[in-house]
């Protein structure tokens, strides 16, 4: 069966209200070898990267969301700070953030069902910055992609902390042949 | 490396971990995520997590337990979860979990030996290989059908993103491509 999830605003908030728990059962109480470890240079650690997912809860999905229902394409989404979390991880444990990624994660659902959205609401549009006229469906589905691209990128971090114990088994490993492609 | 114990109870962390994930991600999903795969004959997430039971059943606990230098690995069957697939995501996650928690207690109860993870074993492309190496193939094993997940449900939602395609590196995975979708064997 090979289809596409579109405009299907109940499937898009059944992933986004899973990735927490996800995280929460992937990654805490694991050593911080696996969790501060990245994949060399200046690439992101698994807790870099909840920081990370917390940060754009905070400024960039529900904020677009709103701000989509009240300017249109009348006014860009403001920019967003890819790095924000920098700042805001500094101190806290892998704990500390996957907790504050629940608590965001459930607030931002809260407020999406609170504005009710209607099937024409999803075909609004707003105007990204870089990305220029997008609907709301569209903001919607990128938000749970963006979900999944960062538990792919996580697994991906920590399957290079193995690169080299697992032998020849490299090449079998699909995990170990991904090369990055971050946003 | 670890000292040896230390490192068997990372892999062990590692190994405890995914049936939960899969769990906390795939449970009471509609089909439309679930079932759906990346075209082709590739694997949708039910048929990952099938096919993760089968290769608890049939490979690594087995190869453990069985085999050393003089008697290679079976051939494995890559397509033996399909047998399972005419049960339910909840209930192939039952069947996971519960056969990740029985072979964690059989690696536990061989209380490997610092000699005993320098074994050899013949494997019938990779020619030798450790314990060790096995070992953490399992895990590494499991991370690598995590991420073919994550891809496959983001391949669903590849029209429904529109631009928004360029900023999602998922979207741009070509590590086992449609064209090779069961590149990650044990």
């Amino acid at each position: 069966m090979e289809s596409k999830v579109t405009h299907n605003l109940d499937h898009t908030i059944a992933l986004l209200e899973r990735t927490p728990g996800a995280l929460d059962e992937l990654l805490r109480g694991l050593s911080p070898e696996w969790t501060e470890q990245n994949e060399g240079g200046e690439t992101w650690n698994a807790r870099e990267i909840v920081a990370h997912l917390s940060h754009c809860e905070r400024t960039d999905w529900m904020p677009r969301v709103k701000h989509l229902l009240e300017f249109g394409e009348m006014q860009p989404f403001p920019p967003f700070d890819r790095l924000g979390q920098r700042q805001a991880m500094q101190g806290k444990s892998m704990a500390e953030l996957l907790d504050e990624f629940a608590r965001l994660r459930a607030g931002s659902l809260e407020e999406l069902h609170a504005l009710g959205l209607s099937p024409a609401d999803l075909e609004r549009r707003g105007a990204h910055p870089a990305l220029g006229s997008v609907t709301m469906s569209e903001l919607l589905a990128a938000w749970a992609g963006h979900d999944l691209t960062h538990l792919h990128q996580i697994s991906r971090v920590l399957a290079f902390q193995y690169r080299e114990a697992v032998g020849p088994w490299a090449r079998y490993l699909g995990v170990m042949q991904c090369n990055g492609h971050s946003s | 490396m670890h000292d040896h114990a230390d490192y068997i109870e990372h892999i062990i962390v590692l190994l405890e971990r995914t049936p939960g994930t899969l769990d906390e991600l795939l449970r009471g999903l509609p089909p439309e995520w679930t079932d759906r795969n990346e075209g082709g004959d590739s694997w949708s997430p039910r048929e990952v997590v099938a096919h993760l039971s089968h290769a608890e059943r049939t490979e690594w606990i087995a190869h453990i337990l069985e085999h050393g230098e003089s008697r290679p690995f079976p051939r494995f069957n890559r397509e033996g979860g399909r047998a399972s697939m005419h049960k339910s995501m909840a209930e192939l996650l039952d069947e996971f979990a519960a056969v990740r928690a029985e072979s964690i207690g059989k690696l536990r109860g061989l209380a490997l030996s610092a000699d005993d993870m320098g074994r050899h074993s013949t494997h019938e492309v990779l020619g030798t290989v450790t314990l060790a190496e096995l070992l953490t193939t399992w895990a590494a094993h499991d991370i690598s059908h995590l991420h073919q997940i994550t891809r496959c449900m983001a391949y669903n939602l590849r029209e429904g993103v529109g631009p928004f395609h360029r900023f999602l590196g998922v979207m741009k995975c070509s590590a086992h491509s449609e064209q090779n979708p069961k590149q990650a064997r044990p």
